[in-house]
């Protein structure tokens, strides 16, 4: 008697247990991380399902775009971004530009990947294409006539959502050819000096103006697959949501694009796949209800006064 | 009663274990700057910078975030991007350390640097950065965030406003 009432102790006590970590385990979401199995997420620079992979093939000091820290990401985004300004200059706005890094950022820290070597910054381009660039570890330049295409706060969001979702992806990496990471891999494995000499320097310095002309004629000239496409628009429906703005928003933007796109055209036309596969792709996730929440009196406000002389 | 006090101490290891998921280990932060949080949200108040290649304990792990204690005895919720599990060696001039793997070694300052970066520019004389240093020094404080949410009518979910 007293032997069964011990043990049923024992397996109340150990029910309670297992329940403990089975809740933990499955509530175990907070702040705005989460939904990295939807997006996938980055993990110390090895996305899912390819970690395996790269550890069986890290032998010396790295093998593919993966195995880029984000110290060196970051220098390839301030060279690919100023390859960008070159071609399109910034248009000089800074009541603009604190709205736009405001958002931006605040955007960039629901993300999966908030924190990246230099941050996130967000920047105005003088051109009236339709067009927005994300350059690696978190550099995003968004032209006017892309702002201009947006009629709400929550448009202008789901257009740096999907920028940052590549930056978070790592989609500019991507494009650099295997064979020049695997010729900075072996300088970096063989070099001991902190500073290079001039004959590894030179050689560097090639592979790297090689890896920035792979970002920039992706980003401005074939664009990303349609694959990438849709994974950024997923990572931008989940952003939006996280942040409390209508996913929605992606559909009018992109029902935007294809009205005023022209097929040939220079600019978003020539580098996106059809706006209207993507909102095929998309819009499982978004839904076909009405948006969710209206936009509040307030936020039209403060996004008309910043579109005030754009 | 020996019995059951036995089960009773292993029933609360057990559960204690399941709440806190304690995740000791040691990792390296990966970003320029890094700050700590109080509580495992971004919106969480700071509590102090961490920087680049400095070793944080990790205490415990909910979600997406960590509670790490840095060397300088911070302790608060950083989000796991910031880490890496590699060692980030920090001025690895002297020998090469091509023995080690890239699993186990980021080593800060080698590679696509701002010596290559300086001879790219060099290069390209054409490719103006002046653009993208200002772009750098655009920052938004997490009091700005949390003004500029609430101004919106904004509600972040997943109790991301703490």
């Amino acid at each position: 008697m007293r032997l069964s009432k011990e043990s049923s102790i024992a397996s109340l006590v150990f029910f309670c247990a297992l329940l403990s970590v089975l809740c933990f385990c499955m509530c175990e979401r907070p702040g705005w991380a989460g939904f990295s199995d939807i997006v996938g997420g980055v993990t110390d620079n090895v996305l899912p399902g390819q970690a395996g992979s790269a550890v069986k093939a890290a032998v010396a000091l790295g093998k593919s775009f993966q195995d880029i820290t984000p110290e060196q990401e970051y220098y390839i985004g301030r060279a690919v971004a100023a390859n960008v300004v070159s071609t399109y200059p910034p248009s000089p706005n800074d009541r603009f530009d604190l709205y736009l890094n405001t958002l931006g950022q605040t955007l960039a820290e629901a993300s999966d990947r908030p924190e990246t070597f230099g941050g996130y910054h967000f920047l105005l381009l003088d051109s009236s294409e339709i067009n927005a660039f994300a350059a690696p570890g978190g550099l995003i330049l968004v032209t006017r006539g892309m702002v201009r295409l947006c009629k709400t706060e929550d448009d202008l969001a789901a257009v740096l959502a999907h920028e940052i979702s590549h930056v978070q992806g790592q989609h500019g990496l991507k494009s650099i050819k295997n064979s020049r990471l695997t010729t900075a891999f072996t300088i970096i494995g063989s070099e001991a000096a902190k500073s290079y000499g001039p004959a590894p320097l030179s050689k560097l310095t090639e592979v790297f103006q090689g890896s920035i002309t792979d970002i920039t004629s992706t980003l401005m000239k074939s664009g990303y697959s349609r694959d990438l496409e849709r994974e950024a628009d997923k990572g931008a429906v989940t952003i939006l949501r996280r942040v409390g703005y209508d996913p929605g928003a992606l559909i009018i933007m992109l029902t935007e694009m294809k009205k005023q796109l022209k097929p040939g055209g220079l600019d978003f036309a020539k580098t996106h796949p059809d706006p209207k596969d993507r909102i095929e792709d998309i819009r499982p996730l978004v839904g076909s209800g009405p948006s969710a929440t209206p936009v509040s009196p307030e936020r039209r406000k403060r996004f008309d006064a910043a579109m005030t002389n754009l | 009663m020996k019995l059951r006090r036995i089960v009773f101490i292993l029933g609360f290891v057990l559960a204690l274990a399941g709440v806190t998921r304690s995740d000791s280990g040691t990792m390296s932060v990966q970003v320029k700057e890094g700050q700590l949080r109080s509580t495992p949200s971004f919106l969480g108040s700071i509590v102090g910078p961490v920087s680049y290649g400095e070793r944080v304990e990790t205490m415990q792990t909910q979600g997406d975030w960590l509670e790490v204690k840095s060397p300088k005895n911070l302790r608060g919720w950083i989000h796991k991007s910031a880490l890496t599990t590699k060692q980030v060696v920090l001025n690895s001039g002297g020998k090469a350390q091509s023995a080690a793997s890239s699993q186990e070694v980021a080593l800060a300052g080698k590679g696509f640097n701002a010596d290559v970066e300086a001879q790219y520019r060099k290069n390209n004389a054409a490719v103006d950065y002046t653009w993208v240093d200002r772009m750098e020094t655009m920052r938004v404080s997490r009091d700005q965030m949390i003004s500029f949410l609430d101004q919106g009518k904004l509600k972040p979910s997943e109790g991301g406003k703490k």
